[in-house]
C-alpha cells in the first residue's frame, strides 16, 4: 500500500511552481536564442542579397561603361565622359568628373554606339551583329547594308516603385538616343534597393587623345543591422558613416578616337 | 524492479527529447543550406563569369600580339609613305603564335600537342570588292585554347579557355594600306560546382551559364562554333568580345629616345602639337605652317606625346608645357607640372633600330649644293651621293606634280637646306650632326616648311663603335622628321623644330622662344609601330 502510495505520489505544489519557472525560464531563453538566431539569419539573408546585388549592379554599370562613347546624369548636371555627343556628333575627348547616381534622384545614362542590327527584343535582328561599313571609304563602323551608321543606343538606369516588393527596383533600360521616353527593354536588375547608394568617377585621365579613361563604380550599401532607428540608409550614405559595405570596380574605357 | 520500469520511463523521455533536438538542428541547418548554398553557387558563376571576359580579352590580346608581332620589318618601311603590310598570305602565321611563350600571368598553353593543329586560314585578300564598301578576309582562328591564370603551372581551379577569330578589313577595296582587324574572342570558364541556377533570375539574366552538356551556347561565330567544342564540362561561363584595331603609325611621338630626355629650361621653350594638313589646325595663310606658339588654333591639340621608351629610361621634363602625353618605360619622371596629358611609368613603345642606306648602283652626278629631283616616283627617286659638308639646295624638275630624291651622305653635316614645296627629300646620313647660327633647314621663304618633306635617317654607330653626335645651337630652325636611335641629341639656344624626333637621348639647354611642334600630318611615315582598339563591344545577346 505504502509503495503504490509512493508510486503514484505527485510533486508538490512548490516543486511544480519550481519546476515550472524552470522550464519556462529555459524555453524563454531558447525562444529568445531562436528569435535572435532568425533575424541574425534574416539579416545575414539580407547582407548577402545586397552585396549580391550590389556585385551585380557594378557588374552591369562596367560592361556598359566598357563601350561608353558619353557618360552623363539626367538633371542637366555636368556631363562625366564624352566622346562623341550623341546630339551634335562633336568628338570630343573624355573629360573627368564625378557622378554620384543617387537613387532615385539622378538616372544614369550611358550612350553607345550601334552594333546589333535591332535593339528591338521582337526584331529578328536583334541578336545579330550589323556589318561593317566605311562610311568614308578610311574607317570602320557598324551600320546598314544601305550604308548608313548604326543609330546609337541609350542605356538608362533609374529608380522605380515597385508594388509587387513594396519596395525601390533599380532598372536598366535599352532606348533609343533620341528621347529616351520609350524603351526598346526595360529590365529589373536590382530589388529592394532602398539601402544602395551607387556613384561613379572618372579618374586617371585627361584630355589627351589615345588615352583611355577609367571609371570607378562604387556601390554602397547599409546592412540592416547597422541601421539605427530614426537614421535612414540615405542618411548613412550620404554622410559616409561607418558600417557601409563597399562594392568597388575600376573599368577602362575601351573605345578610343 | 520499480526502480527498473521508472529508468526505463525517463530513458525513452531523453531520447525523444534527443530526437527533436537534432530535428530541430537538422532543419536548421537544412534551412541555412539552402539559403547559403544557391548564394554560394552564384558567387562562383559570377567569379567564372569574370573571369571569362578576362580570357576572352585575353584572347583580343594575343591577336593583337601576333600582329604586333608581324609587323614585318618597320624600320624598313620608314621613309615608304605607305603602310607596312603586305598582302597575300602573311601576318597571324603559324611561327608567330607558337613563339608566344608564357611569361605572365596569361600564358598560351598548347596543351602538350602542335600548337598548328589550333591554328587555319590565312588573312588573304579575297577577289573582288566586297560588300558594303569593306572587304573582309578569310578568318584565322586558334580554337579551345586553355589559359594558365596566376602564372599556375596547370590550369587554376577555373579552367578557362578562348576561342580568337581574326579577320584584316579593308575600308576600301582599292587601299590596301588602310588595314583593320576584326578580333572576336570567346573566353570559358568553368564554375566548378553542380549544375545549379543562381538563386534569382536577376543572376542569371546578366551571366548566362552553360549548365549541361549539348544545351545552347555562345557560338562565336554568330551562326556556329568555331572548331571544337569547349572542352571544359559544364557548367561554364562564355563571354564574347569584338573589338576593331587599326594600325598606329609612327611618329606617334613629338619626341622619343631610347634614353633619357632632358626638356628645355626657359620659360617660353614648349612641345605642342598642329597639323600642316588640317587647315583649322594650321596657319591658313600660309598652308601648313606652325600657327606659332599659343595660337587659339591649337590651344587644345593634345597630340605633343613624348615618350622615354628604353627600360628605366627617365625624363626630366623641367615643369615646361607638354601638350600631350609623357611616358617612360619603367623609368620615372621629374618636374612634371606642365604636361598636359597623361603621366605614366608603364608606357612601352617599339623603337625599331636605325635604319640603313639603300643599296644604290648608278648615282645622279651633281655640282656641289645643288640637287635636282626629277623623279615623280616615290619608291625611285633620284640618288645622290655626297661625300662633303654642305648645305643642300634642291629644285625640281618640273613646276606640277611632287619630285623625288634621295641623297646618301657620307660625311657630317653642319644643316641648311632648301626644299622646295614640290620636292620630297630623304638624307640617309652617317657621320654627326651640328647645325648653328641662323641656319635654315626647310624652312623660310620658298622652302616647304613641311616636315613631311625632309626625312633625315641617321645610320648606326660607326664601324670604330663612336657614338653618333646630333647638336644645335643658336637660333636654327628646322623642319624635318629625324630617326637615329643611335644619335645622342643636344639642343641649346632657340631652336625651333617643327615635325618630330627620334634619338638615343635628347637634352636642350635653355630653349628661349623656341621649341618642339609636332606635325600630326606625319602619320603614316614611320610604317605601322602599334595597334589600337577603335571599337570594343561585348557581344552580350549571343
Amino acid at each position: 500500500m505504502n509503495g503504490r502510495h509512493r508510486k503514484n505520489a505527485a510533486f508538490t505544489l512548490a516543486e511544480t511552481t519550481i519546476a515550472m519557472a524552470c522550464a519556462t525560464f529555459i524555453l524563454a531563453a531558447l525562444i529568445a536564442g531562436e528569435v535572435t538566431l532568425l533575424r541574425t539569419f534574416d539579416a545575414s539573408d539580407r547582407y548577402s542579397a545586397s552585396e549580391l546585388a550590389a556585385e551585380r549592379l557594378t557588374d552591369y554599370l562596367g560592361a556598359d561603361l566598357r563601350r561608353a562613347i558619353w557618360v552623363t546624369g539626367s538633371t542637366g548636371g555636368p556631363c562625366v565622359a564624352q566622346l562623341e555627343n550623341p546630339s551634335t556628333g562633336a568628338r570630343t575627348p573624355f573629360a573627368s568628373g564625378s557622378l554620384t547616381f543617387v537613387l532615385g534622384g539622378t538616372n544614369l545614362l550611358i550612350t553607345q554606339y550601334g552594333y546589333y542590327q535591332s535593339n528591338d527584343s521582337t526584331n529578328s535582328g536583334y541578336r545579330t551583329a550589323a556589318p561593317l561599313i566605311s562610311p568614308d571609304t578610311t574607317k570602320l563602323v557598324y551600320g546598314t547594308t544601305t550604308g548608313g551608321s548604326n543609330a546609337l543606343l541609350l542605356v538608362r538606369y533609374k529608380l522605380v516603385y515597385s508594388g509587387t516588393y513594396g519596395s525601390n527596383s533599380l532598372v536598366r533600360e535599352e532606348a533609343p538616343t533620341a528621347t529616351g521616353s520609350s524603351a526598346y527593354t526595360s529590365r529589373v536588375i536590382a530589388e529592394k534597393v532602398d539601402n544602395i547608394l551607387v556613384s561613379l568617377a572618372l579618374t586617371g585621365t585627361s584630355n589627351a587623345p589615345r588615352n583611355h579613361p577609367i571609371f570607378t563604380t562604387t556601390a554602397w550599401f547599409v546592412p540592416s543591422y547597422s541601421q539605427r532607428s530614426g537614421v535612414t540608409a540615405s542618411a548613412y550614405l550620404a554622410t559616409g558613416a561607418t558600417g557601409r559595405i563597399v562594392t568597388q570596380d575600376t573599368v577602362m574605357v575601351r573605345m578610343s578616337h | 524492479m520499480i526502480f527498473k520500469q521508472g529508468f526505463k520511463k525517463t530513458g525513452g523521455n531523453v531520447t525523444i527529447l534527443a530526437l527533436l533536438v537534432i530535428a530541430i538542428l537538422a532543419a536548421t541547418a537544412a534551412h541555412v543550406f539552402r539559403n547559403v548554398f544557391p548564394r554560394y553557387v552564384t558567387t562562383v558563376q559570377s567569379a567564372s563569369w569574370q573571369e571569362a571576359r578576362l580570357a576572352a580579352e585575353a584572347g583580343v590580346d594575343l591577336a593583337i600580339d601576333a600582329l604586333n608581332a608581324n609587323v614585318p620589318d618597320p624600320a624598313a618601311a620608314l621613309g615608304t609613305g605607305t603602310s607596312v603590310w603586305t598582302t597575300g598570305t602573311y601576318g597571324l602565321n603559324a611561327v608567330s603564335w607558337q613563339s608566344l611563350t608564357p611569361t605572365g600571368d596569361v600564358a598560351l598553353l598548347t596543351g602538350g600537342t602542335n600548337p598548328l593543329a589550333f591554328l587555319s586560314g590565312s588573312l588573304s585578300i579575297p577577289t573582288g570588292s566586297g560588300s558594303n564598301g569593306v572587304t573582309v578576309t578569310p578568318a584565322v582562328i586558334l580554337d579551345n585554347v586553355n589559359l594558365h591564370l596566376n602564372n599556375a603551372t596547370s590550369q587554376a581551379s577555373l579552367p578557362t579557355q578562348v576561342d580568337v577569330v581574326v579577320r584584316a578589313v579593308y575600308p576600301n577595296s582599292s587601299d590596301t594600306t588602310n588595314q583593320w582587324f576584326l578580333i572576336r574572342s570567346m573566353g570559358v570558364s568553368g564554375c566548378g560546382t553542380p549544375s545549379r541556377i543562381p538563386v534569382d533570375r536577376m543572376d542569371s539574366d546578366l551571366r548566362r551559364v552553360t549548365l549541361f552538356s549539348g544545351a545552347d551556347r555562345p557560338a562565336i561565330s554568330g551562326t556556329a562554333n568555331w572548331g571544337n567544342a569547349p572542352t571544359i564540362s559544364p557548367p561554364y561561363s562564355t563571354r564574347i568580345v569584338e573589338v576593331l584595331v587599326k594600325q598606329v603609325y609612327a611618329p606617334v611621338n613629338a619626341i622619343t629616345t631610347v634614353q633619357n630626355m632632358s626638356l628645355g629650361s626657359s620659360a617660353p621653350w614648349l612641345v605642342d602639337s598642329y597639323n600642316s594638313s588640317d587647315p583649322n589646325k594650321s596657319d591658313s595663310t600660309q598652308t601648313g605652317y606652325y600657327p606659332g606658339s599659343g595660337s587659339t588654333k591649337i590651344a587644345n591639340e593634345m597630340g605633343a606625346n613624348i615618350a622615354a621608351t628604353g627600360s628605366g629610361a627617365t625624363i626630366s621634363a623641367n615643369s615646361k608645357t607638354v601638350m600631350g602625353n609623357a611616358s617612360t618605360n619603367q623609368g620615372s619622371m621629374s618636374g612634371t607640372s606642365g604636361v598636359q596629358g597623361a603621366v605614366s611609368n608603364n608606357g612601352s613603345q617599339p623603337v625599331p633600330v636605325a635604319k640603313t642606306p639603300p643599296t644604290v648602283s648608278v648615282y645622279t652626278p651633281h655640282t656641289s649644293g645643288a640637287y635636282l629631283a626629277n623623279s615623280t616616283s616615290p619608291s625611285s627617286p633620284t640618288y645622290y651621293h655626297v661625300t662633303s659638308n654642305q648645305s643642300l639646295t634642291f629644285s625640281a624638275s618640273g613646276t606640277t606634280g611632287k619630285y623625288y630624291t634621295t641623297v646618301i651622305m657620307d660625311s657630317d653635316w653642319g644643316g641648311g637646306a632648301f626644299i622646295p614645296p614640290n620636292v620630297y627629300v630623304t638624307i640617309y646620313i652617317q657621320g654627326n650632326i651640328s647645325i648653328g647660327g641662323n641656319t635654315s633647314t626647310n624652312t623660310g621663304s620658298g622652302s616647304s616648311n613641311l616636315a613631311s618633306h625632309l626625312l633625315i635617317y641617321g645610320d648606326a654607330p660607326s664601324p670604330t663603335g663612336t657614338n653618333r653626335t646630333f647638336s644645335m645651337n643658336g637660333n636654327p630652325s628646322i623642319a624635318a622628321y629625324f630617326y637615329g636611335p643611335d644619335y645622342a641629341m643636344s639642343l641649346s639656344g632657340n631652336v625651333d623644330w617643327y615635325g618630330a624626333v627620334t634619338a638615343k637621348t635628347y637634352s636642350i639647354g635653355g630653349g628661349g622662344n623656341g621649341g618642339m611642334h609636332f606635325d600630326e600630318a606625319l602619320s603614316k611615315i614611320g610604317g605601322v609601330q602599334n595597334f589600337d582598339i577603335a571599337s570594343y563591344v561585348e557581344d552580350a545577346r549571343q
